[in-house]
């Protein structure tokens, strides 16, 4: 026997938050792109219980008869992305026992172990969506909030949207087999460990034949391991019982509020800077806007989609008697010129450039062009668009006017991964190489900085990143004030 | 129970087999984290705990952060079930 190919799926956005229904789970990792964005992955994934759904789905699409589960298990191994397409490979030793995987460029994303029995459809579960209108938040917990915590909540069962997102699964599995395991990703998801949660396994047996089934599910935290922020929850319902590990996600990071950096910054440092930060929103635009109004200055910073991000830092900074601003631009779609809408009675005479994708490893052993391709658009285009912009205003191209582009440690200390980052951004080192020749009243630096502690650096009990405060602050102080 | 090396080297390859897709006809006592592309932060932590209840010991968070490489593995798990 080997593996065999049985079907593949893919997952939008728009899925998700109809399985979010569904099931109950409204973890902003599946529902909320602007909030998943500063997440590990960078983006919103899909439930993992969605994706053994989808793969019952097509099981059962083949063998086209009622089942029931005696027993599954799942490892969750690799987050899926939305739009990823998911191919279903299906393993079988009798027919009783069914291995399934789920693929994503041929790397393992799910493993699912199924014991099967022919029994039919067993009891109904009358229509119960306990879910609010408006969409419920997750609980906030610590790993230390979640040990001995248990609770008993009603599960969600909604057929309409079972027979949209499953037709299969909805028409051949037992309804409360589905609905035990929709259960289970609301509990982590929702409940326990909630906001900050990954979901990682799953270990379920189900009663046979059952006479009724109840909506009532209970939970309760029966082991945890600090050396992972993991924990191991125990699951019973009428019709099954068994066990579900999650770990603790570590939370978005925080940089250092605007008044601890006011204490580190010379009063005037920055003071004739009015600088236009792309991508201010959070991380190290965020450190050098603070950084910048601490040293009264006026940062001018741009968000995509972070507007809520953005108006909290502009906020800080003002409350505290500095100057801040903030505007919409899309590096990759720069249909107007930025400078305009923030220039009033100043004019920009620095830009920081600090536009970035999520920074990651391309699929293959050696070069992954999609990979490479987005961030020379990030890093290239964007900022070449940028410059394009500033430069078509004719009193720009004559101002003397300092431009911050920041470049990695990676160059001198090559890796063995991130093959495509490196390279783009040895591209850019060479990009400014060339404008510094074409626009001699221009300023350019592109410091190599070390990794520091970002979002783009953040994972599970990683912390080994320097300060970016403290990195930044020196950065910004070896620039000459273009207006001296 | 006290194995030796090359026992404890066949029951980790069966652990690894089961937590990597792409380790089968690569493994040796010579592979590092870097070798693997799929030996992310999560993937150790699935890793280590299978380890754990696969020879029913623990380690602790020292040997943890150096359990990059099949080597270290073995020579620790040698050391935990003399």
């Amino acid at each position: 026997m080997s593996w065999k190919n049985i079907g593949a799926f893919q997952v939008d956005q728009a899925t998700s938050c109809q399985f979010a229904q569904a099931s109950g789970d409204f973890n902003p990792l599946h529902v909320d792109p602007i909030l998943a964005r500063r997440y590990q992955y960078g983006s919103t994934v899909i439930h993992g219980v969605c994706g053994i759904l989808k793969a019952l789905d097509i099981l059962l699409m083949n063998l086209d008869r009622p089942v029931s589960l005696t027993a599954i298990k799942a490892h969750f191994t690799r987050p899926i992305l939305h739009g990823d397409h998911v191919e279903v490979f299906s393993y079988q030793s009798t027919w009783h026992d069914q291995k399934l995987r789920l693929s994503v460029h041929g790397r393992r994303a799910q493993d699912i172990t199924l014991v099967l029995t022919e029994n039919g459809k067993g009891p109904e579960i009358t229509k119960n969506a306990p879910i609010s209108a408006s969409k419920p938040q997750p609980v906030v917990l610590g790993f230390e909030d979640a040990l001995g915590m248990e609770s008993t909540f009603d599960l969600v069962w909604n057929p309409e949207l079972m027979q949209i997102l499953f037709p299969h699964a909805k028409q051949f599995l037992p309804d409360y087999q589905a609905a035990v395991l929709l259960g289970l990703t609301r509990i982590v998801g929702m409940k326990c460990p909630g906001l900050h949660s990954v979901f990682a396994g799953l270990n379920v047996h189900f009663v046979q034949n059952p006479s009724v089934s109840d909506v009532k599910m209970h939970f309760n935290v029966t082991k945890n391991d600090s050396r992972f922020s993991m924990i191991t929850l125990g699951v019973t319902h009428n019709t099954a019982n068994g066990e579900i590990t999650a770990l603790f996600r570590p939370k978005p990071v925080s940089q250092e509020k605007y008044i601890e950096l006011q204490a580190i910054v010379p009063k005037n440092q920055f003071a004739n800077q009015k600088a236009l930060i792309i991508g201010g929103s959070r991380g190290i635009g965020e450190v050098t806007a603070k950084l910048i109004a601490a040293g009264g200055g006026h940062p001018v910073i741009t968000y995509y989609r972070g507007k809520d991000d953005a108006d909290r830092i502009v906020s800080d900074i003002r409350s505290h008697g500095g100057k801040c601003d903030a505007v919409s631009y899309d590096v990759l779609s720069p249909s107007k010129t930025v400078n305009m809408d923030c220039s009033a009675d100043e004019r920009v005479t620095h830009i920081y450039y600090f536009a970035s994708p999520l920074i990651e490893k391309g699929e293959h052993l050696v070069w992954d062009d999609a990979v490479f391709q987005k961030f020379c658009n990030y890093y290239l285009s964007g900022f070449g668009q940028l410059i394009e912009n500033f430069l078509s205003d004719s009193l720009y191209a004559k101002q003397k006017m300092t431009v911050f582009v920041p470049s990695t440690i990676f160059l001198d200390q090559p890796q063995k991964e991130f093959n495509e980052y490196i390279a783009a951004k040895a591209a850019v080192e060479a990009l400014i190489r060339q404008l510094t020749v074409k626009l001699p009243n221009w300023k350019f630096m592109i410091p190599r900085l070390p990794r520091m502690l970002t979002d783009q650096t953040s994972g599970v009990n990683i912390d080994s990143s320097q300060k970016t405060a403290e990195v930044m602050l020196d950065a910004l102080t070896s620039l000459d004030n273009p207006s001296d | 129970m006290k194995q030796d090396k090359a026992e404890i080297l066949e029951q980790l390859e069966l652990i690894f087999q089961d937590t990597f897709t792409e380790i089968n006809h690569t493994f040796s006592i010579d592979m590092a984290r870097d070798d693997i592309e799929e030996w992310d932060s999560l993937s150790h932590i699935r890793l280590l705990t299978a380890i754990e209840a696969g020879f029913g010991v623990q380690f602790d968070l020292d040997e943890i952060t150096n359990m990059n490489n099949v080597a270290t593995i073995v020579d620790l798990l040698s050391e935990k079930l003399q």
